[in-house]
């Protein structure tokens, strides 16, 4: 993320001289209409007839069906991944999500937790249950004002023992965890497939 | 406010180089992080020290910023331990630490 914010920098870098230069020439060509500018003639000094000839034939190959048709039209595909990075770079948020433990009011400063952070302990915590055999990253959604939010947690057990003790290990190891935290957990336990059937199906 | 003599370190400078040591110091911290792109420091006089952030706070003193890794514990509590260390280290130091706010940026899971 952080490279495609500083190449969308880039990018609106130059468009933007791009088009602060175009607009220079389209005003030198307007005042070419009212003032004479001598040489100083906007498409001379671009050499539009030049790269007209040059760009002409190649946009002529382009209207028929080839060999050029495609690869053109696989450097759209390429423009529009380019273009949707970018506006992900643009318009992505820079700001982290945390979570507000305290906010501070009291004057002695507030707590924060990234979103990561919590989902790295819970899952730390439900890999340690009674009965837990693997733990999907848990999933961590925050309310927008930061202060509350909850956290989706999977996790996978063996034959033994039955479900019930797991569920309940995995709560006792993770309530505590979530609960001061002002978070409500949503956590379920799955029977985990044997290796067999799982590359069976 | 303070300023420091010529050559000296700032009172900022010094106070956040005292937070970074005191926070490490703390059972439950493992490191300090510097943040997104690197840019969570005080920076001044040519020397850096991560992971905190000191500003001249309206009131007089400073209110000190952390980015903390820690290990798997509690955090409000450790949180509360190492505001308390932080306070008592700048007080000790003539220093006025007036907030200290905590940003857990991330926690590892290894032993104490």
């Amino acid at each position: 993320m952080l490279l495609l914010k500083v190449l969308a920098r880039l990018v609106e870098l130059l468009l933007m001289a791009a088009i602060a230069l175009i607009g220079l020439g389209v005003g030198l060509y307007c005042f070419s209409l009212l003032i004479s500018l001598g040489s100083a003639r906007p498409d001379r000094l671009l050499h539009l007839p030049v790269v007209r000839a040059r760009v002409g034939h190649f946009l002529a190959q382009l209207a028929a069906p080839g060999p050029t048709a495609t690869l053109a039209m696989l450097g759209g595909v390429a423009a529009v991944v380019v273009g949707l990075g970018l506006l992900a770079g643009v318009l992505g948020s820079r700001r982290e999500r945390l979570l507000q433990v305290e906010d501070g009011v009291e004057g002695s400063g507030g707590l924060y937790a990234r979103q990561r952070t919590i989902s790295q302990m819970v899952r730390a915590e439900t890999a340690l249950a009674l009965g837990v055999t693997a733990v999907k990253r848990p999933k961590v959604r925050l309310a927008r004002s930061g202060r509350n939010g909850h956290v989706k947690v999977l996790a996978h057990r063996g034959a033994d023992p039955d479900p019930g003790t797991v569920d309940s290990a995995v709560h006792d190891r993770v309530d505590p965890v979530l609960e001061p935290l002002g978070l409500r957990g949503e956590i379920r336990v799955r029977l985990e497939e044997p290796r067999a059937a799982k590359d069976a199906s | 406010m303070e300023r420091p003599a010529h050559g000296e370190p700032s009172p900022r400078l010094v106070l956040a180089a005292l937070v970074h040591d005191t926070a490490l110091a703390v059972d439950g911290v493992v490191a300090l992080d510097t943040g997104p792109g690197g840019l969570f420091v005080t920076a001044g006089g040519g020397e850096r020290v991560p992971g905190v952030r000191c500003l001249a706070a309206p009131e007089g003193g400073y209110d000190v910023s952390l980015r903390l890794v820690c290990r798997l514990v509690p955090l409000p509590a450790l949180a509360e331990r190492v505001r308390a260390a932080v306070v008592t280290a700048a007080t000790s130091a003539g220093l006025n630490a007036e907030t200290v706010t905590i940003t857990v940026a991330d926690v590892v899971d290894e032993p104490a």
